[in-house]
């Protein structure tokens, strides 16, 4: 046992090294340091989150449900247009989308495009629809080569060059009388974006190959974004605003660099500290809070947990509880040795008796976590969600590393004694005295 | 552990604390009153625009600009210099109207999008949902935690726990009463740090409160006034070394952070000095009361329950 003990610590203190040199500088290309795995929330690093309502729906239940979901889908197509990095769509509540989009710069047209319903029509003069955005397989752009600025360009899938083909030639033939309404002369297709006419080519030819392109006069950004809509496709409900967050850049940034610095300081106060009330066994607990803190981040990184400032709130206060389960059990052991008994038998006494008090004192505050999680929303989960992991993992290092590096530190004969583990002996009160004889 | 300490009759002076923390919570959350608690649109709704403008401009000027698009909102300056303008308006805008809003300032300061810091646009039943749900989620967990103590220990531990709890937080919310600070969700992040903080650092203590109480041989009410203190005693090196390394934590985030994170930061660390007071000092001397109103009036009934218990105890024990 006490082999496989040295053994234990001896790789514990290994895995550590090399779990922080990978945290901190990461290995090759596939295994990246640990910022390029942890999400960092708006509030952090920056970007736009806004919150889309279905409120001009009158859709319940499945029906619902069904028509979130096809909005998430348009919506995902959409932010995706954008080439933002990690950006999140996920429906809240019954009728909210939430849509997050880090590192977003213009975030005002970012939350136009997103909310725009998009509805691309093609219609004949008589304003028959011969096709809508469904119908279209792709959408570019490309310079104008017979006119100024540029175009989109679209190709049909096989149902829409058929519709395509079948209106061109009906126009070919004369076979269209124009509607006043439409304003389009007989021989033209008007291409309608969200009940605007944008471009209202003439026909002169029958187009069978499935593709065709609006001049309409566009910027070349123009044309992007108008491409990337079709691509998209049309919402299938109006959506309103309801909330919105914009951090710039610079805001974020900042905090993020100050807050990891923050951080550390802290960390290691909590290290200085550890070592000069509880001396040796302080080497046992910062060595578990390395563990504690090494295991934490990656989980966090692994359930994909975006963080926030409730989140940083959560991790203190987890932390706080981690070290505080290895303030109990020192506290417990000093005691005891004070009492009268050897470092040894305090060790392993003190330790038991501790542990029921850490594993009553996080159970109640799990509890709580539960329950927050369970019933809370939005920042309230994810403070929660740390705290849960949290608990259960300071539970876990204080009962596995705190342990184990205890008890090689009271069987060692150099280190086993009252100076290492800090302990001044007083006089025993007498009633301690009594305590102890009864 | 010094002499002073040694001998200090925490129980004695049960009603100093008493004394002094009603009186903070009643002043402070009077002051919050007088001068209106700053809640933030997280709760009430509306939009919140912040905007490096270069240099400083005056209020005046700007309330022009927001009367020329017919808005209404009050404008604070923020940053080094005062050259940030914050505005906040209590209709929450839509992004075409922050866009015209943004276009008129462009216009007339030169600002651009990328001197735009931040924005919040809060839709007024959003500040509902968040206070309804957080409010539903913080009753069920104290209700659980409640039932938990009351299993584990006894239902004077957790009514004693959950009193102290409620001592705690009336204090951290003086405390954004007396010092304005705003009450947007990281408030409620905070009070639910020092709920799990101050739940955690009773616990500890009524743990030892339990194990002397179930070790003592001595049932009656004057017995269990030196027992508590002894607990205190016992457990306070624990107690404080906790707070210190918490309260060391912070430290660095409140020197070093952004306002965001300071005004989140302080009252948290109120809130952890409170718990370790509260949970040291009023905890106990309501458990303390607790049991001494409750042995009173069923006395009899009780200390006979206890001898029974006593003897139990005595035979598992032996």
């Amino acid at each position: 046992m006490k082999v496989f003990k040295k053994v234990m610590a001896v790789l514990i203190i290994l895995a550590l090294v090399a779990g922080w040199y990978v945290t901190i500088f990461g290995i090759g290309d596939k295994v990246g340091s640990i910022k390029d795995h942890m999400k960092l929330g708006l509030d952090l690093q920056g970007g736009v989150y806004v919150v889309l309502e279905a409120s001009e729906t009158d859709a319940t239940g499945a029906e619902l449900t069904e028509l979130m979901n096809q909005t998430q889908a348009v919506i995902e197509k959409r932010v995706n247009e954008m080439g933002l990095t990690n950006p999140i769509v996920s429906i809240e509540g019954e009728n909210r989308i939430r849509v997050e989009l880090p590192g977003a710069e213009d975030a005002e047209s970012a939350i136009e495009t997103i909310g725009k319903t998009a509805q691309l029509q093609f219609i004949t003069a008589d304003g028959n629809v011969i096709l809508d955005g469904g119908s279209v397989k792709d959408a570019g752009t490309a310079i104008n080569t017979q006119g100024a600025g540029y175009v989109v360009t679209l190709e049909f899938d096989s149902q829409g060059s058929a519709a395509f083909e079948a209106a061109t030639q009906a126009i070919v033939n004369k076979q269209i009388t124009a509607a006043e309404n439409t304003g389009l002369q007989a021989d033209m297709i008007g291409i309608v974006l969200d009940n605007e006419l944008i471009s209202y080519p003439a026909v002169s030819s029958v187009i069978s190959g499935g593709s065709c392109q609006i001049e309409g006069n566009f910027t070349q950004e123009g044309a992007s974004e108008l491409a990337a809509l079709i691509r998209g496709g049309a919402l299938p409900t109006e959506l309103t605003e309801v909330q919105t967050s914009i951090v710039g850049p610079t805001l974020g940034l900042n905090s993020l660099s100050e807050s990891v610095m923050a951080a550390v300081i802290g960390i290691i106060l909590v290290f200085l500290i550890m070592l000069a009330v509880y001396r040796i066994m302080g080497i046992a607990s910062d060595v578990a809070l390395l563990c504690y803190c090494l295991i934490f981040i990656w989980i966090l990184a692994g359930f994909g947990t975006v963080l926030t400032l409730p989140g940083i709130a959560g991790m203190i206060l987890s932390a706080g509880m981690a070290v505080d389960a290895n303030v109990i059990i020192f506290a417990r052991i000093k005691e005891e040795v004070r009492k009268g008994k050897t470092i040894r038998v305090a060790t392993t006494q003190g330790y038991k008796r501790a542990l029921a008090t850490v594993i009553d004192s996080q159970v109640t505050t799990l509890i709580a976590s539960i329950a927050l999680y369970e019933f809370g929303s939005g920042d309230v989960r994810g403070f929660a969600l740390t705290l849960m992991i949290g608990i259960i993992l300071s539970i876990f290092t204080a009962t596995v590393v705190t342990n184990i590096y205890l008890q090689i530190f009271a069987e060692s004969k150099t280190f086993g004694t009252k100076k290492f583990f800090g302990i001044k002996m007083e006089k025993p009160a007498k009633t301690e005295v009594k305590e102890a004889v009864h | 552990m010094n002499e002073k300490l040694k001998q200090f009759p925490f129980m004695e002076k049960r009603k100093i604390y008493y004394i002094v923390t009603v009186a903070l919570i009643i002043i402070s959350i009077a002051i919050g009153l007088l001068r209106g608690y700053n809640f933030g649109i997280d709760f009430t709704g509306g939009t919140l625009m912040q905007i490096e403008m270069g240099k400083m401009v005056e209020t005046s000027e700007l309330d022009k600009v927001l009367q020329e698009n017919s808005l209404t909102g009050s404008i604070t300056h923020a940053g080094e210099g005062n050259t940030q303008i914050i505005i906040k308006t209590q209709d929450s805008l839509d992004s075409d109207t922050r866009t015209k809003l943004l276009a008129s300032l462009e216009e007339k300061y030169g600002v651009t999008d990328d001197d735009v810091l931040s924005v919040e646009n809060i839709g007024p039943s959003v500040g509902e949902t968040l206070k309804s749900s957080a409010f539903k989620a913080v009753g069920i967990a104290v209700i659980l935690m409640l039932i938990y103590i009351a299993v584990r220990f006894k239902w004077h531990y957790g009514i004693a726990a959950i009193l102290a709890l409620a001592n705690t937080l009336l204090i951290v919310i003086g405390f954004y009463g007396i010092f304005h600070i705003s009450i947007n969700s990281p408030f409620i992040a905070a009070m639910l740090t020092i709920l799990g903080y101050g739940i955690n650092d009773t616990i500890v203590i009524f743990d030892r409160i339990r194990e002397n109480t179930d070790a003592s041989t001595k049932r009656s009410i004057n017995g269990l006034k030196p027992l508590v203190d002894e607990s205190i005693r016992q457990t306070i090196g624990r107690s404080i070394v906790t707070s210190l390394t918490t309260i060391m934590v912070m430290i660095p985030m409140l020197i070093i952070c952004g306002s965001t994170i300071r005004s989140f930061i302080l009252p948290l660390l109120v809130g952890v000095i409170a718990s370790t007071l509260s949970s040291i000092l009023i905890a106990t001397s309501l458990w303390f009361d607790i049991m001494r109103f409750f042995d009173k009036s069923s006395y009899k009934g009780k200390a006979k329950e206890n001898h029974k218990k006593e003897k139990k105890s005595a035979g598992q024990t032996a």
